[in-house]
């Protein structure tokens, strides 16, 4: 029998394996063992009202129950809306905002502070901020009155759901522009100046200078924000509960109102994994975008 | 910066973490909830041999103090505190902690406060999530304590006393789970003198009160009824229900199976009254969802509208001297439409299963507490009549000529306070009942009135998930 040596570790490698090992427990407690219960919960009856059932494994009948539940396929169609709207329309705005507050004029330090604001606040706030703005008796309506645009006020909130969701996306925008914003700016700096100098002097109008100098050093910058943003927002849930009152919401809705409304944490679970399984998919979009290499070295400019 | 760390020093650092949170994790554990659950399930064995061992006709009173872990909603913390307070006067044994929750909050954060563990002895419940919390085993019935305990009027004392609905309200499965802390009915409201200054008589029908609106709306009054639905809060539900069983209208038969989907539905009718309301004739506030019952009431009292229908309690608050140019002439009516039975409810008093497990003594002192402040002769019952003009669930408060006099001041006549709860209904809760109602409410009737979904469409829907909720 041949004899195979054990290879002894070096000691850099001894540290190196010290110095992970904080991280790998916390992954392991916060990520894999809440990951697993979770998706242990998706397969087994776990509905707190019938006790003497909980932890019976039945396959994948959560999955069945919750994918042909009466709300599933209207809420897969409102998430994805309300993901694409807000990704479309904070990329857009972002890419103008950065594009201003990269402008050197009076003031510009202030402007970069307060815009940040809306992004601290808590997004339970954000979202009843809005609703409350939004109320008939709310300042938007009493504004367009005083102003006279309109003679009555609107009953924003007494909507059908898709009207409603497109005010919350309002709110959401209204929250994550900041940070978009502000990573977007960050990428412009990054930009030489020389070169944006160099297409001035040889005549490139400023839509040429955009497409031809900006854009490509701030492209990886755009695919990140973008899908960071897809993800907030298909995960959202505090700011459109506050704005929904407490009554609707996307995905992320259901699977709370499962879990603890309708008291069916197998149900929760479920959802909660088909959740996580369009979020790595992002997260693999995010990958393909940008290689892993790239965002360790925080080198997204080619 | 740039300062090069030794490995020795980085061992020392991380080495002095571990250990540190090894330590903390050791102190976490020792003064962490759950040791005191292992505590309480000690004594609970050895207390439940205690209480076999002794005699029933001899009871025990507490040597030592006893803790009670009280939650409520947010209805007037204050007067419950205060209330608390002088319990504790009385029974100085009894030390009680009340928590507060807000009201439509209230059961997700119990369910989560139960699931948890929670200490909670005893709670507000309510007949919508009674059966599941009963099911879940978190409460308990109170009918199969109390006689074992020191009480001052035996359990038939109380039940037999109990009115109808109240009795349907508290009970599950054929087992009475708790005194009713509150019980009352969804109804009718009108501006008396509104009505008498056109020469109206209060509306029969919903036919009536729709002309009757139409008269108000063009004389100026733009809508002159109010219609309160926050599809969050479940009194919404009861709102809309109790004017369906105005008309007549049932959810379901003896066997639980949906009747409100039949053709000629009067729930349908009602739905479809309130549709036009909003959308066609422009009667009823298009404002609903966002039309809590203290707005409702404000405006009643302003005189911004003529006819609403709320908890009848809100009628007080309604005619507070002070509280609008119209208070003062704000009537509870008997429901309009062909029956006029309204929705009945009560909230009750529940002993929790974490106190039964506690032992004897907690037991002793948790029914002490709620035959104080749930009994038909306590204190409790008669203060929120008179001071709040709450209802009561049961028949023997009517003989105190204290809370007929509250009652009347507050909202006019007792014969009509009378009938309307003789005609209260309160149909049976069975344990899917919770999931489906607020299915119902946020998905189904938000929608019908916002025209996303017809009436018909709202009433299969709603067939179709009760249906499934029975299947399991």
């Amino acid at each position: 029998m041949p004899t195979t040596k054990k290879r002894r570790l070096k000691p850099q490698e001894k540290t190196a394996i010290l110095m992970i090992l904080p991280a790998f427990f916390y992954i392991l407690i916060f990520t894999v063992y809440s990951y697993s219960q979770a998706f242990y919960l998706a397969f087994v009856k776990y509905k707190l009202v019938e006790p003497q059932t909980i932890g019976k494994f039945i396959g994948l009948t959560n999955f069945i129950d919750v994918i042909g539940a009466t709300y599933f396929m209207d809420t897969i169609y409102e998430t994805f809306v309300f993901t694409f709207m807000c990704t479309f329309v904070i990329v857009i705005l972002g890419v103008g905002v950065s594009i201003l507050l990269n402008e050197k004029f009076k003031g510009v330090g202030f402007v970069r502070f307060v815009i940040l604001i809306p992004w601290a606040l808590p997004p339970t706030a954000a979202g009843l901020i809005w609703r409350l703005m939004l109320y008939g008796s709310g300042w938007i309506n009493r504004f367009a009155i005083m102003l006279g645009i309109l003679k009555e006020p609107i009953v924003f909130l007494g909507m059908g759901r898709m009207n409603q969701l497109l005010y919350a996306l309002i709110a959401q925008m209204w929250q994550q522009l900041p940070f978009a914003s502000i990573l977007l700016m960050a990428a412009h700096q990054l930009i030489p100046k020389d070169l944006l100098d160099a297409a001035k002097v040889d005549g490139a109008s400023w839509v040429k200078r955009l497409r031809h100098v900006t854009f490509p050093y701030i492209r990886n910058v755009v695919a990140l924000v973008a899908i960071w943003e897809a993800i907030v927002a298909f995960t959202s849930y505090d700011i459109l509960y506050t704005f929904s009152g407490g009554v609707w919401g996307i995905i992320t809705y259901y699977a709370f109102a499962e879990g603890f409304s309708w008291m069916n944490l197998g149900h929760a679970a479920a959802l909660s994994v088909i959740i996580a399984i369009f979020i790595l998919i992002m997260i693999g979009m995010v990958l393909l975008v940008i290689p892993p290499k790239k965002i360790y070295e925080y080198s997204f400019v080619e | 910066m740039g300062e090069k760390v030794s490995r020795r020093d980085y061992l020392k650092v991380l080495g002095g973490t571990v250990g540190g949170l090894v330590v903390g994790a050791a102190i976490g554990y020792l003064a962490a909830p759950g040791k005191v659950v292992e505590k309480t399930v000690e004594r609970t064995v050895t207390q439940t041999v205690t209480a076999t061992a002794t005699p029933v006709t001899t009871p025990t009173t507490p040597a030592k103090k006893v803790h009670l872990d009280f939650t409520v909603w947010n209805y007037d913390v204050e007067k419950i505190k205060d209330n608390t307070a002088k319990f504790m006067q009385k029974y100085p044994h009894i030390e009680v902690s009340v928590f507060d929750f807000n009201w439509p909050d209230f059961p997700t954060t119990m369910v989560k406060r139960f699931t948890v563990g929670t200490p909670t002895d005893v709670t507000y419940n309510g007949e919508d999530w009674l059966a599941q919390w009963a099911s879940a085993g978190w409460v308990v019935p109170l009918e199969d304590l109390w006689d074992q305990y020191e009480v001052e009027h035996p359990w038939s004392f109380y039940v037999n006393d109990m009115v109808p609905y109240a009795k349907m309200a508290c009970t599950f499965e054929g087992k009475v789970y708790g005194l009713p802390y509150y019980s009352d009915m969804f109804t009718f409201m009108y501006n008396e003198r509104m009505l008498k200054e056109k020469g109206f008589n209060p509306p029969k029908d919903w036919d009536e009160v729709r002309e009757q609106c139409l008269e108000f709306k063009k004389a100026g009054i733009k809508y002159p009824y109010l219609l309160s639905f926050e599809p969050k809060d479940v009194f919404a539900w009861c709102n809309v229900l109790s004017s369906a069983y105005g008309r007549g209208a049932r959810l379901f038969d003896e066997d639980l199976n949906p009747v409100f989907d039949k053709p000629d539905s009067p729930f349908v009718e009602q739905l479809q009254w309130y549709v036009d309301g909003i959308h066609v004739d422009e009667i009823v506030n298009p404002e609903w969802s966002t039309m809590h019952e203290t707005i409702a009431s404000k405006k009643m009292s302003a005189g911004e509208a003529v006819f609403c229908g709320l908890a009848k309690y809100n009628t007080a608050a309604m005619n507070t001297p002070g509280s609008g140019p119209e208070a003062g002439n704000l009537r509870v009516g008997l429901m309009p439409g062909k029956t006029h039975e309204a929705y009945g409810f009560a909230k009750m008093y529940n002993i929790t299963k974490m106190c039964v497990n506690r032992g004897r003594d907690a037991i002793q002192a948790a029914i002490t507490f709620i035959e104080y402040f749930g009994g038909s002769r306590g204190p409790v019952l008669k203060r929120w009549a008179v001071e709040n003009g709450l209802g009561f669930g049961f028949d023997s408060p009517w003989e105190d000529p204290d809370i007929k006099n509250a009652m009347e001041k507050l909202y006019g006549s007792a014969d009509v306070l009378r009938q309307q709860a003789k005609l209260a209904v309160c149909e049976p809760h069975p344990v899917w009942f919770g999931e489906w109602n607020d299915y119902v409410r946020k998905e189904c009737l938000a929608k019908v009135f916002t025209k996303e979904i017809t009436p018909k469409e709202c009433v299969r829907l709603m067939a179709e998930k009760w249906n499934a909720l029975r299947k399991g």
